[in-house]
C-alpha cells in the first residue's frame, strides 16, 4: 500500500477506487433518502386511519351489549347495543349498564389495538347549550396528550385552562377534531336533555390529514 | 502526435498506457451520469402504487354506500356503516351497488366470521367473473403488467340476521390487476 501511495498510477489507482466507493456509498444514501420520503407520502395517502377509527367506535357502539333487553323492565327494543347502554348511564353510573359499558370497550378494543393502545373518553353534558355542566369518566390506559399532542387547536384550547382532568374534557367536548387516531361520536341520553360524547383516540398510526373544527361551548 | 489523438495513426507505448489509465475515470464519469439521472428520475418520477388506496376506497365504497350490505334507513337516508344485513350480503347487491370505469377494475371476496370462529358464515363475492380468472395469477407472485395483486382487510362488524346480531369480523380479499 506504501509503495502503490508513493506511485503516481498507484496513487491515482487508490484515488479512483475511493471515488467508486464514495459514488457508490452516496448512491445508496440518497436512494434511500428519496426512497423513504416517498414512502411516507404514500403511506398517509393509503392508510385512511381517521375513517378507521371512527368506524371502529361506530361499530363498538351498534354491537350488541349482552344485556338483554327484558333485563331492564322497560322497553327498550330488540336488541340493547352499546350505544343504548350509553345513552342510560347519563345520569347514574353506579349501574350495571355503566360497567357493562366499560367492560365491553375494554374487550372490543383491546382486542383491536391491543392493550395500552386506546382510550375512551365518555363526557356527560347537561345544559348543553348553556352554561354545559360537564363530567365524565375513561376507559383505556393510553396517556391521551400524548395521543392528541398533534392537534394544534388542542394544544391551543389546552394551554388556556389547567391540566385536571376535568378541563380535558371540557376541551374535548368543545373541539370537534377529526383525524388519524382519533374519532367522535356524541348520543342524546335517555332520560332528560343531556348528551354523552364519547372520544376514542388510539396509539397506531402517524398524523393524517386532519380537518379540524372548533365547536361553540 | 499528442494524448488526444490516441485513436489515429500508430501510438507508442506510452501513449497506449495512458489511454489504458483513463478507463477508471470514464467509467466513473458513465457512473456519476447514470447516478444522477436514476437519482433525478426517481425523486421527479415517482411511481406511486395505487392499490393499497384502491384497495382501501373499494372496503369503505362497500360499507358506506346506501344501497350496499351495511343498513340503510329509507326515512331517515341515513347509513349504519359496520352493521351487515344478512340478506343483503350477496354477490348481486355487491355488483349492483358499485360500477367502476372498466370490468376488470377491482374484484374481492367478503368473508364474515362470527366471533370465535374459523369458518366463514356467509361468503359474497363483487366482480366474480374477474376474481375466479386473476386469483391464479395474484397467486403466482408474478410482477409487472398483466399480473395482479391481492390484498386483504378485517373490519369489525355487526352481522344482522333477524331478530339477532352478532358480533363478527368481515374479511375482504381484493384482487387488483396491474
Amino acid at each position: 500500500m506504501k509503495q502503490m501511495i508513493k506511485s503516481k498510477k498507484g496513487y491515482k489507482t487508490i484515488v479512483t477506487i475511493f471515488s467508486l466507493l464514495f459514488i457508490a456509498i452516496a448512491f445508496v444514501f440518497f436512494s434511500y433518502l428519496f426512497k423513504n420520503i416517498g414512502k411516507d407520502d404514500v403511506a398517509v395517502a393509503s392508510q385512511f386511519k381517521s375513517i378507521d377509527t371512527e368506524y371502529a367506535l361506530r361499530t363498538f357502539l351498534a354491537s350488541p351489549s349482552g344485556i338483554e333487553p327484558e333485563e331492564l323492565k322497560v322497553y327498550v327494543g330488540d336488541h340493547m347495543s352499546n350505544a343504548q347502554i350509553a345513552a342510560r348511564t347519563c345520569t347514574e353510573q353506579n349501574t350495571r349498564e355503566y360497567e357493562t359499558l366499560k367492560e365491553n370497550a375494554r374487550i372490543y378494543f383491546n382486542k383491536l389495538y391491543g392493550d395500552n393502545n386506546w382510550r375512551l373518553e365518555l363526557i356527560y353534558v347537561k345544559n348543553s347549550e348553556t352554561n354545559p355542566e360537564i363530567t365524565g369518566d375513561s376507559v383505556g390506559e393510553l396517556d391521551i396528550d400524548s395521543a392528541l399532542d398533534i392537534y394544534e387547536s388542542y394544544e391551543k384550547f389546552r394551554t388556556l385552562t389547567d391540566d385536571s382532568e376535568l378541563s380535558r374534557k371540557r376541551v374535548l367536548y368543545a373541539l370537534n377534531i377529526r383525524g388519524s387516531r382519533l374519532g367522535m361520536q356524541i348520543l342524546p341520553c335517555n332520560n332528560d336533555n343531556s348528551i354523552v360524547k364519547l372520544v376514542l383516540v388510539n396509539n397506531l398510526g402517524e398524523k393524517e390529514v386532519a380537518v379540524i373544527t372548533v365547536g361553540s361551548a | 502526435m499528442n494524448r488526444f489523438n490516441l485513436f489515429s495513426g500508430r501510438r507508442k507505448k506510452g501513449q497506449v498506457e495512458e489511454m489504458v489509465e483513463q478507463i477508471p475515470y470514464i467509467i466513473l464519469t458513465i457512473l456519476v451520469i447514470f447516478g444522477i439521472y436514476a437519482l433525478l428520475n426517481y425523486a421527479t418520477n415517482p411511481q406511486i402504487k395505487v392499490a393499497n388506496v384502491q384497495a382501501n376506497v373499494f372496503v369503505y365504497r362497500t360499507l358506506y354506500s346506501p344501497h350496499s350490505i351495511s343498513q340503510f334507513d329509507n326515512n331517515t337516508g341515513r347509513v349504519y356503516p359496520g352493521i351487515i344485513i344478512d340478506e343483503k350480503f350477496t354477490s348481486q347487491t355487491l355488483d349492483e351497488s358499485m360500477q367502476y370505469s372498466y370490468e376488470k377494475q377491482i374484484s374481492a371476496k367478503l368473508e364474515i366470521y362470527l366471533e370465535g370462529s374459523s369458518e366463514p358464515v356467509r361468503t359474497a363475492y363483487y366482480n366474480k367473473e374477474w376474481y375466479d380468472k386473476l386469483r391464479p395469477v395474484a397467486n403466482s407472485r408474478f410482477s409487472g403488467a398483466g399480473s395482479a395483486q391481492i390484498l386483504s382487510k378485517q373490519v369489525p362488524i355487526v352481522y344482522r340476521q333477524p331478530g339477532a346480531d352478532f358480533p363478527a369480523v368481515m374479511n375482504f380479499t381484493i384482487v387488483i390487476p396491474e
